[in-house]
């Protein structure tokens, strides 16, 4: 009896050896994915990155046939998920949703134990998340122009809530003050949430939101908008204008986009670059996207390796100028 | 009168056979989720996020609204039976709740637990229907300096909630303030006492110092002495509260539901005071006082009361001004614009179906926990019977899973292991965790708030009692602490607590 399973145990093991060397693909890559894919999200469940990051899993699970498990890896700036992804084996089975924090960090850490450009694969991008400059109806300025004067006349009177040292909003209004030469009192909080809620209360004066969160007041009057931080209106506020418009060159997004460990193969790269723009080519992704307040932008993989080294770039300097430091 | 025609229409749309499938679903999940330590209700519902797309709105908000007060009853029962407060809320919770269990009473505490929180959920469902948009202007009131006074008015009546000497309750309370300043300073990125561990970055995690301080080093305690703690739980005293029961738990249940309403309007930190100072009332006021920390009732009925009528009222800020006071009212909101509604002033207006169905089925909800809570009663104090060397070790594996599924980081368990040696060395020296957890809590937001009215008054302390909510708070809390100090009310408190 024992014999006898032992036995069979052991013809069923060689079944499957010869089986997993019959096919071409353990090796390579043609059968990839074969097993769930596991999406790195480096911040904590309930956060935009983490809703985006389920939403593409959930379609690119269905495109590709494999579960999309989302493992939410917080802490550290997003440093710590970031670091866990990259270090992962480069096999196409861990993935990694990056994003303007990953672009920023490369000089707000100095001490980083790795280098986002050069130990990540661009996979592609998923869209741009634009933030809002809002104030609040009592303060007087009505119009962008008005505000910049106000803030220029007395420098460190406007009180500017921002969710966190080194967020993306952070470094927006970095960059506004620095190429509208303003000088606004910076107050920081954990999290855009809070920061409404003393904005809408008239605790502080103005705020750099994202857009998703802001727009709901704007829409109502209990927060005034007075530009958007893309580089174009956007459809759902037509009339709230550019701040480029008033200050030319001014562009400051959040970008989301997949990556993967460096290593991982060209095809699976590939394949999965060409599932994203897929998915993101489609209507119900797109009106899902568009209602978190991502304009879905499409990428290669290269464009999108070549987008992300501009922005660290970008963001290097100012972070640099503005002094941002987290150490 | 509108406000019935508008529960009627909620009444409509709550009670279709989906939604009350969904609320069900919901209820049961979020008990499930509340009584294993450590996985919370922000991270269940993240993960069900994608599942809730394809459903109508109103049918997937009243499914994770399920979850999140599901997981507010579920959470009491481990604080009660095996002394794991898995959330803030059910820390105080523990405190009586589990000294019942020990003598036997384990099914009348966690019955009054059900029935206060059951309470406090019918009472705010009103509220909310009636008062929704004026509470949440008053909350719009409270600015950074009325934040910080309300937290130093917590801190000083959180002296109370200890039942031994006030010097170690002190103590305690000083080395959680200073456990809380680990992390990323808010206003300038600084680490502070991180040892550059980017694990230490955000700060640690309430849930790993509770569970190691409370879990873990219950458990160890109890090894050294075990003989005589399964004589204790095994003599069961009734599972159904008497009428002497009944009767002590009604004033604490209404005083809870009170303060618990109030401070949970306030987002971000309101809520977290809810069930410490609805404990501290309790222990001030009731006639009882002497019982307190020994198994009163009332120190079930008054925190667990607060803690559903806060959780409740949480969503105020959510429904009226679209401003998450919780991770899981940010994941609510995220479900809600993926749907295509922007929650804000104008979801009330704009989606009556929606908002209604919402708030009756919250009453809904609180019903079929209370129907789906009490029988379980009989087999959650039989759990506790289990002879303690099976009991103990899956109490630890539950701990170490919860503790891992917040971040996915081992690290966490190595530190929760930590806590739990803390937490023995502490009851070795009669130290109480409580007043360390409620500093813990509370430092690094009375820091921010502090922080931030100073900031924004350019560094004018005076700004603390100029605004005169902040003021009056301030001289509450004075008034507290002299009470506490004044020679003859120590001698009192002292006789009060010290004797055995």
């Amino acid at each position: 009896m024992t014999q006898f399973n032992r036995r069979k145990v052991l013809a069923a093991l060689s079944f499957i050896a010869t089986a997993a060397a019959g096919r071409p693909g353990l090796a390579g890559t043609p059968d990839y994915p074969s097993k769930p894919v596991k999406l790195i999200s480096p911040y904590a469940p309930g956060g935009a990155t983490d809703i985006i990051a389920r939403l593409i899993g959930q379609r690119l699970g269905e495109q590709l046939k494999v579960p999309f498990i989302t493992e939410n890896r917080a802490g550290g700036g997003a440093n710590i998920g970031t670091e866990a992804a990259l270090r992962s084996p480069a096999d196409g089975y861990t993935l990694l949703l990056a994003s303007t924090a990953n672009a920023a960090n490369a000089t707000l850490y100095p001490k980083l134990r790795f280098n986002f450009l050069a130990d990540s694969t661009p996979i592609g991008s998923i869209g741009l998340v634009p933030n809002i400059l809002v104030v609040h109806p009592d303060v007087p300025a009505k119009t962008l122009p008005e505000f910049i004067e106000q803030a220029r006349k007395n420098p460190g009177a406007t009180s500017m809530g921002l969710p966190g040292n080194g967020s993306p909003q952070h470094l927006a209004a970095a960059l506004f003050s620095q190429m509208s030469k303003t000088d606004c009192l910076f107050v920081q909080y954990q999290g855009g949430g809070p920061v409404l809620k003393d904005l809408i209360g008239g605790h502080i004066q103005a705020g750099f939101a994202s857009s998703v969160s802001s727009t709901a007041s704007i829409k109502s009057g209990t927060l005034r908008a007075l530009g958007v931080t893309s580089a174009n209106r956007l459809p759902t506020l037509p009339d709230i204008p550019a701040i480029g418009e008033h200050i030319g060159g001014y562009e400051a997004t959040n970008f989301y986009g997949l990556v993967a460990p460096k290593g991982t193969a060209e095809t699976i790269v590939a394949r999965l670059s060409r599932e994203l723009n897929a998915a993101l080519g489609e209507t119900d992704a797109i009106s899902k996207l568009d209602a978190l307040g991502i304009s879905p932008v499409a990428m290669s993989s290269s464009a999108f390796g070549t987008f992300l080294a501009s922005e660290t770039k970008k963001w290097g300097e100012v972070i640099k100028a503005a002094d941002i430091r987290m150490e | 009168m509108d406000i019935f025609a508008n529960l009627l229409l909620g009444l409509q749309i709550s009670m279709t056979p989906v939604n009350l499938l969904y609320a069900l679903i919901g209820c049961f999940l979020g008990t499930a989720i509340g009584v294993l330590p450590g996985l919370g209700p922000a991270a269940t519902i993240a993960m069900l996020l994608p599942a809730t797309f394809a459903m109508p709105p109103v049918t997937a908000l009243i499914m994770l609204a399920g979850i999140f007060y599901g997981a507010q009853y579920g959470g009491s029962t481990t604080a009660i039976l095996v002394n794991l407060p898995g959330e803030t809320s059910s820390v105080v919770t523990a405190l009586d709740g589990h000294q019942m269990a020990r003598q036997g009473k384990a099914g009348r505490a966690l019955a009054t637990a059900a029935l206060a929180s059951f309470f406090a959920g019918t009472v705010c469902t009103l509220l909310i229907a009636l008062f929704a948009p004026p509470l949440a202007e008053v909350a719009l009131k409270f600015g950074p300096a009325e934040y910080f006074s309300l937290m130093v008015l917590g801190l000083i009546a959180s002296i109370v909630l200890a039942h031994g000497s006030i010097l170690h309750a002190l103590g305690m309370i000083v080395l959680g303030l200073l456990l809380g300043l680990i992390g990323t300073d808010v206003n300038s990125g600084l680490q502070r006492y991180t040892f550059d561990l980017p694990e230490l970055s955000d700060g640690i995690g309430f849930v790993i110092v509770a569970m190691g301080m409370f879990g873990v080093g219950e458990i160890v305690a109890n090894l050294q002495q075990e003989a005589s703690r399964d004589v204790s739980i095994n003599e069961v005293k009734g599972l159904w509260p008497t009428k002497e029961d009944f009767r002590r738990m009604i004033a604490p249940t209404l005083r809870g539901t009170a303060l618990g309403s109030i401070l949970g309007i306030l987002p971000g930190g309101g809520a977290a005071l809810a069930s410490f100072g609805a404990y501290a009332l309790e222990k001030k006021v009731s006639r009882n006082r002497h019982e307190f920390g020994k198994g009163a009732i009332e120190g079930v009925a008054a925190p667990e009361s607060a803690n559903n009528a806060g959780a409740q009222m949480s969503f105020i800020p959510m429904l009226t001004l679209g401003i998450p006071a919780n991770p899981v009212m940010a994941l609510m909101i995220g479900a809600m614009i993926i749907q295509g509604i922007q929650p804000g002033p104008s979801v009330m207006t704009e989606q009556p179906t929606l908002f209604w169905g919402l708030i009756v089925s919250m009453w809904i909800g609180n019903l079929m926990l209370l129907v789906l809570n009490l029988p379980l009663i009989g087999m959650w104090v039989k759990m506790i019977t289990i002879p303690y060397r099976y009991l103990f070790p899956m109490i630890i594996v539950f701990c170490a899973i919860g503790v891992f599924s917040l971040n996915n980081a081992h690290f966490d368990v190595y530190l929760m292991a930590l806590f739990g040696v803390i937490g023995y060395v502490f009851k070795k020296l009669d130290c109480e965790p409580a007043p360390l957890l409620l500093g813990f809590i509370l430092g690094p937001m009375m820091e921010e708030f502090l922080r931030r009215a100073l900031l924004l008054s350019k560094g004018d302390p005076l700004v603390l009692l100029t605004r005169p909510i902040s003021a009056g708070m301030l001289a509450l809390a004075l008034i507290l602490l002299a009470l506490v100090l004044l020679p003859s009310f120590s001698v009192t408190r002292e006789e009060a607590f010290q004797e055995e």
